[in-house]
């Protein structure tokens, strides 16, 4: 790993000098297109792949951030609301749906959880990760990316999958109290019916492409 | 391939810097102002690119010299503590300097010097602080206070320096050299320091009880945060001096301590109420030692003699506290309410006060706040901090002598620190263009600020022609101050000409750039004869300043002027005999001058600028090629750039990895 990344490097050196020394005259060579080309897919190559890695450095940093967003305040109606077609449904469908999660469920063949008082099982494939809270839980959604989790005295917890469940350290929100809810619209966000009957969301900023990655550092 | 010198100088320009002119409200009275429409210049992407470069250093300068300017403030409060500290140990309250005091001073000059050679090096930090003067000058413009150049600055710097030390001063200069408005400043800058560190001090005490573990990063931090609050709260404080306008018929009594008579009543001072109760009291005393007497009578001759005593009672009480007196009141003068206050106190024209009253403040003059000064007529006084003297008086010359001033005794004399204030300096050759030395033209930046508006633009009539003309006068005003001296540097067939009474000093200037109105109605050489020549009256002089206008291009022929050389002893000349033909003006187009530009008029060129970031060099070499070269290459770079930025994302988390192992 450590000598091809030193190759990597090398080489992007070379294609810099290269520009710089071209550059002067004003007109470029196929071998600068070609040399950039190569540098840009292992480079893509290599972010992609170290995604999870930069997830996971971003967790706990200060740099990670949840959004809390009322979506239909109470007494109004979501069909009359601006909100997106696909946010729309998914609210139609949570107001139908069961008020509480199980404290256990799957998600798939292969994730599924539990829950019991303070404490968390994740059961993803083979392997098992137990997380312990303070205060007792009283609801948890989980999708195949992230997990949130709600304790009794109204603080959200966030748990993401960076190539192994993580639980963020300090909560994402505090007094955050729900009646039901369900992971919507995409697989992080999760969409809730407050104890003051409004529809709300949590969302976070996790890294989903290289894309996402280069606007973060921006 | 351009470089960065014309980079510069187009930035310049477009005055990029300048704020754009917020639009007026829609008033009435704005229905007929057309607006000016500038013709719209497109700025390339390197001009953008190069002027945000410049402002974004810009904006770290000014966050660096903010951090310094802190600092310093800083260590002037533990200064000022030490040196309160000191003085009291002292056996004789004379301030003294032991390691502390000695430590901080040494702190605060390596402060000052960091800021000079940040200065020398860096253009932007260079602009930042000559920025900061002209806003500082504008700011004192507005509020008539005297403009900071560097003559007034060190005096006044001087003049605290002696009141610190609790020396009287002594201020003398010639007439218009704004001794009076620099003694009122001094001595309210000295009040206002005091005030200042007394109250950051205490504040930083009192955080440090609470917060004894904090180490000096934490009360520098805490310092800072705070300090912006205590300067407002201390600038709303009255720091204005005592004043007395000096005169020969002044005595010790209007310094010190009137005496008149007052008339009085008996129970002046005391309470109603307490009256009242007094009143109530005897009459429930009378009551009681009459009880049985009372009781006896029958019940409506018992009210009836109750009454009759209480109306006795408090006619009584009426007739006494009726009866008037004659009491020698005592009202206390400037100097004593300035003693017992701690305020500095200014005596104006002090050499006009008669040497015999004069006497009476020598005590006063020997003593340091803190001990007892004997008073005329009062007794002994404990003189508070704070309390400073300031005197001022006109200077004589050999040349120049002033109606009603006295030489003062020498005895008298040597208590003061004597600062001696003159007019601010400036060449009198050369034009503005010539001139290699912009920190000593000072009376011009005085007439440059007069004529700025609050954002710092200047917009005159004729533009660059005009600043040349204004240098002129500075140089026009100088001079006629230096044969007014009998520094006379101008000799004509071997005399020395002198200007006997009248002089062409600021506060004449100004006058004369009033009248000016930024040419509306009239050039700088009718302004010239309105604001200041013709009131000239002695004949002399006005021939003189007339023809040494003459020669600092005033009053020009071809403009319908006719000047004459006269000798002295010839007959005065009126506007008749240097004006044969009517007066026409017409003004001449308004150019603006942007803040950046009067900036560097007023105080000359910074270190060039020598590098740039590699980026925007790369801009520079890009902005010479065609628009599709161009295009293919910052394509190309952008992409480069990605690459590398990916490349750092990726080294950071390996750094990170082998952090954790």
């Amino acid at each position: 790993m450590k000598k091809t990344n030193d190759l990597f490097l090398l080489e992007l050196k070379e294609t810099r000098s290269l520009f710089n020394k071209e550059l002067s005259t004003g007109s470029f060579s196929e071998d600068l297109y070609i040399k950039l080309e190569n540098l840009e897919k292992e480079e893509k190559k290599r972010l992609e792949e170290a995604l999870p890695a930069f997830r996971k450095k971003r967790l706990n940093s200060d740099s990670f951030k949840a959004a809390l967003s009322l979506l239909v305040k109470e007494g109004n109606k979501i069909s009359e609301t601006d909100l997106e077609e696909k946010t729309k449904q998914e609210l139609e469908k949570l107001s139908l749906s069961e008020e509480m999660p199980e404290p256990e469920g799957s998600i798939s063949d292969t994730l599924s959880y539990s829950f019991d008082e303070n404490k968390l099982t994740i059961q993803d494939k083979d392997k098992k990760y137990e997380f312990t809270f303070e205060d007792s839980l009283y609801a948890f959604y989980l999708s195949s990316l992230c997990g949130y989790a709600f304790s009794e005295d109204g603080k959200v917890f966030y748990l993401e999958n960076d190539g192994e469940w993580l639980l963020k350290e300090k909560e994402i929100l505090s007094d955050v109290f729900l009646q039901k809810g369900s992971i919507g619209v995409d697989d992080t966000t999760l969409l809730f019916l407050d104890g003051d009957n409004n529809y709300c969301s949590i969302s976070t900023n996790r890294i989903s492409s290289v894309d996402d990655l280069f606007q973060e550092e921006h | 391939m351009k470089d960065i010198q014309e980079l510069e100088e187009e930035r310049r320009k477009l005055g990029l810097n300048s704020k754009p002119k917020e639009k007026e409200g829609s008033s009435f009275f704005d229905v007929n102002e057309q607006e000016e429409i500038e013709p719209t210049i497109s700025v390339s992407p390197l001009l953008k690119a190069y002027s945000s470069y410049i402002d974004g250093e810009r904006k770290k300068a000014r966050a660096e010299l903010k951090e310094i300017r802190f600092r310093i403030a800083y260590e002037e409060m533990f200064l000022f503590v030490n040196r309160e500290e000191a003085s009291k140990k002292s056996i004789n309250r004379e301030r003294v300097s032991d390691t502390k005091t000695r430590r901080h001073t040494l702190i605060i000059q390596a402060l000052h010097k960091e800021i000079e050679e940040k200065r020398k090096s860096s253009p932007d930090f260079d602009y930042v602080l000559k920025e900061e003067k002209l806003e500082q000058d504008i700011f004192n413009e507005r509020h008539h206070r005297l403009v900071e150049v560097p003559y007034v600055e060190e005096a006044k710097k001087e003049i605290e320096f002696s009141l610190e030390n609790a020396i009287p001063v002594f201020l003398v200069g010639h007439l218009g050299s704004g001794k009076t408005e620099l003694a009122k400043e001094a001595a309210s800058d000295f009040l206002f320091k005091r005030n200042l560190n007394t109250a950051l001090s205490s504040e930083m005490e009192c955080w440090f009880k609470k917060n004894p573990k904090a180490d000096q990063e934490k009360c520098f931090a805490h310092f800072s945060r705070v300090y912006q609050s205590i300067y407002d709260k201390v600038s709303a404080m009255d720091t204005r001096p005592y004043f007395i306008a000096g005169s020969r018929n002044l005595t010790a009594e209007d310094m010190f301590s009137e005496k008149t008579l007052k008339l009085t009543r008996a129970v002046d001072g005391k309470d109603e109420l307490e009256e009242l109760n007094a009143l109530i009291e005897r009459y429930t005393k009378w009551l009681k030692d009459n009880k049985e007497r009372l009781e006896k009578l029958p019940q409506d001759e018992k009210i009836d003699l109750m009454t009759a005593t209480w109306k006795t009672f408090s006619s009584l009480a009426i007739s006494s506290s009726s009866a008037f007196g004659t009491t020698v009141e005592k009202i206390d003068k400037e100097v004593l309410k300035a003693m017992k206050e701690g305020r500095p106190v200014i005596i104006d024209e002090l050499n006009t006060i008669a040497m015999a009253n004069l006497i009476a403040l020598n005590d006063i003059l020997q003593q340091k706040p803190g001990t007892t000064a004997y008073v005329t007529g009062v007794g002994p006084v404990t003189i508070q901090p704070g309390f400073a003297l300031i005197g001022t008086g006109n200077l004589s010359t050999g040349s120049v002598s002033y109606e009603g001033t006295n030489t003062l005794n020498p005895a008298f004399k040597s208590r003061f620190t004597t600062i001696v204030y003159d007019y601010a300096p400036q060449s009198i050759t050369g034009s503005l263009e010539e001139q290699t030395n912009s920190d000593g033209n000072e009376l011009f930046r005085l007439l440059i600020d007069h004529l700025l508006d609050e954002e710092g633009t200047l917009s005159l009539p004729g533009g660059r022609k005009t600043v040349d003309k204004i240098f002129a006068l500075a140089e026009l005003g100088k001079a006629s101050e230096n044969l007014f001296e009998g520094k006379a540097e101008h000799m004509e067939d071997g005399e020395v000409p002198t200007l006997n009474e009248s002089v062409l000093s600021i506060r004449n200037l100004f006058h004369v750039l009033d009248h000016y109105n930024h040419g509306e109605e009239e050039d700088l050489s009718m302004a010239l004869w309105k604001g200041f020549l013709s009131s000239v009256t002695d004949p002399d002089d006005r021939n003189l300043l007339l023809s040494l206008a003459l020669r600092y291009g005033f009053f020009p022929k071809e403009e319908g002027w006719s000047i004459e050389a006269r000798a002295k002893g010839e007959a005065i000349q009126d506007y008749e005999d240097i004006r044969k033909v009517p007066f026409t003006y017409t003004l001449d187009k308004v150019e603006t001058f942007s803040k950046e530009e009067v900036i560097y008029l007023l105080f000359g060129e910074g270190p060039k600028r020598t590098s740039l970031p590699a980026d925007l060099e790369k801009k520079i070499e890009l902005s010479s090629y065609d628009d599709k070269t161009r295009e293919e290459a910052e394509n190309l770079e952008d992409r480069l750039s990605q690459v590398e930025k990916g490349e750092s994302l990726l080294s950071s988390l390996k750094d990170d990895d082998e952090k954790d192992e």
